[in-house]
Order: C-alpha cells, then structure tokens, then sequence
C-alpha cells in the first residue's frame, strides 16, 4: 500500500501541474478544476492502476468527461448564478512567474488565454500535456487531422499576435 | 518575417503551469485511500431509493394491467360526525374504483444529489361508490389523484 501510494503521488507530481491546466482550461474556474482534477485521478487510479499502467490519455480524457458534467450540472450552474460575484479564470495565473519574463513572455501567455476553445485544448495537449495527435484524438474524441489542423492555426494565430524573437 | 514553429512551440514550452496546491494533493490521498468505505456508502445511500423504486414499477405495472380493477373502499371513519344520522349510519361501501386517466413520461431530471431518474407522472380518478341498504339510494364520489413516481438510472 507504501509503495501505490509513493507511485499515484509520483504520477501526480509529475502530471498534476498539466491536468490541472487542461482542466482549468475546460471549466474556466480554478476551483472547479480542482474538484474536476480530485475526481478524475481518484476515479482513473481506483479503476485501472492496481493492474494496469496509467496513460497520461487516460487520465485527460477522465478530466475531459468530468468536466463536461460537471458543467451540466444543474446544482452547480445554480449555485453560479446566484453568486454575485464570482470572477471567472482569467486573472489567476496558469503558468509560474518567471523572474527573467518579459512583455513578450506575458503577451504570449495571454495571447495562449485568448485563443478559441478548441485550439486552447489542443494546444494545453500538445504543449503542456506532451501528448501526440493521436492521443489527443482519442482524448477529444477528434480525428487526429482535426486536431493537428487546429494546433497548426492556433500557432499560426500566435504567431500573427506576437512579433518574431529577437536573437 | 515569419517565426518558425519549432522556435514558438519552445518558447511555449518554456511556460510552466502553476503547481496544484497542497490541499488537492491531500484531497485525493484521501479519497484512494476510502475506496470501499465510499463505495459502500454510496450504495447504501441509493438502497432506499431503488427499493421504493423498484415496489412503485412492480405496484404500477400491475395497476397498468388492470386499469378498472376494483379495490377495497377507503374507510371514511375519520370524515363522519360523531353521532351519524340515520341515513348517512345506513350507508355502505359498495365499490371503489380507480381509472388512470393519463400516464406521461416527464423525462429524465436530476434530483438534488444530483443523481439522473425518470420522471413519471400518472393522473387517477378514484371512484368510491356507496349504498343506502334501506332505500337503495347510491352516493358517488371522484377523487381525483396524482402520482408522481422517480426511477433511478444507471449512467453506463
């Protein structure tokens, strides 16, 4: 039991950082992330890992689905409509500050938040998940020709924001 | 001038996401380490539930298949004044009966733990037919009723 519980918190350690992002990007709201991040490994780890190795596929594709009830849930959608206040994600940070960043590091950043949904998704996979196409694909439920298309112009988009680096 | 790819796709790269914090950690070493306790609680908490649920589909299919099927008279003990008249004392239960006028299927809704049923709703009217055992006089009444019946689903 020691030696499974050193093994989920390696995973998590590992892994934690870019499903937390990939799920802040599907919910829009940190703490329902982090609820959305809590089910998913619990639920990925209790299925599959005593027997069998955990892909990192898998586990986004968990935060994927449970995301995506959570967001239909009634209970939920109640309790933001009635809250008077409640900033959506946009002004915490998705990614550690850097001490050397620059402007161009920080326009980039928020041209990455301003992306459309589905090149954000695709690109949080790619970059930060280190998946390829074809697991982003199966995560997506997407041909791998889509999701390739849609990173190709979420580059191509970032690139028209931001101007070449200056070596 | 035009930025390679592989230059923008390292510079991305270069970000790094913001660590999840301490608490979410010890969230989920909590849940791995409950797994039967939650798993029993769970059931446990939706045994009631499909037992009455279960009951109401039996109790329903039957009524279902006998739509006119005559049932005891409610006893109206607790309606009567506690002298009865002569006329109401010789009154006696002579049938009851139930029609199910509509039976709709509402469509699946969430409860409040947010667990997916099945509403169905079914509108009776009961007939309880009473007669006089001097003069033969029939009284008639028409209660009107709701149910209201939530089944369970199981999300595959």
């Amino acid at each position: 039991m020691a030696s499974d519980s050193a093994q989920w918190k390696h995973y998590f350690d590992e892994w934690g950082p870019s499903l937390l992002l990939f799920a802040r990007q599907q919910t829009g709201y940190l703490v329902d992330a982090e609820d959305v991040v809590q089910e998913a490994f619990i639920k990925v780890w209790k299925t599959y890992a005593p027997n069998n190795p955990i892909s990192k596929s898998l586990l986004y594709s968990a935060v994927r689905t449970i995301a995506i009830d959570h967001a239909r849930s009634t209970t939920r959608r109640k309790v933001r409509e009635t809250t008077i206040y409640e900033e959506r994600d946009t002004d915490s940070d998705w990614f550690q500050r850097r001490l050397e960043q620059n402007e161009r590091a920080a326009m980039l950043e928020a041209k990455v938040r301003n992306l459309s949904h589905d090149q954000q998704e695709v690109l949080v996979l790619k970059i930060w998940g280190e998946l390829t196409f074809q697991e982003i694909s199966e995560t997506l439920e997407i041909s791998a020709n889509t999701a390739a298309s849609r990173y190709r112009y979420a580059l191509e988009h970032l690139k028209k924001e931001i101007l070449p680096r200056l070596i | 001038m035009n930025l390679p790819d592989e230059e923008l796709e390292k510079e991305l790269a270069a970000f790094q996401p913001v660590q999840p914090n301490e608490t979410l950690k010890q969230k989920i070493a909590i849940g791995l380490d409950q797994p039967e306790i939650n798993k029993t609680r769970s059931i446990l908490k939706i045994w009631p539930i499909i037992a009455l649920a279960t009951a109401a589909c039996v109790l329903l299919a039957f009524k279902l298949s006998s739509p006119q099927s005559t049932i005891e008279a409610p006893k109206v003990a607790s309606t009567e004044p506690s002298e009865p008249s002569p006329e109401s004392a010789n009154f006696q239960s002579f049938k009851a009966e139930q029609h199910l006028l509509e039976a709709l299927d509402e469509g699946v809704v969430l409860t409040a733990n947010n667990e997916p049923v099945r509403k169905l709703r079914y509108q009776f009217v009961d007939t309880v037919t009473m007669i006089n055992e001097i003069d033969g006089s029939i009284f008639t009444m028409e209660i009107p009723r709701e149910e209201i019946l939530f089944v369970p689903l199981t999300l595959l």
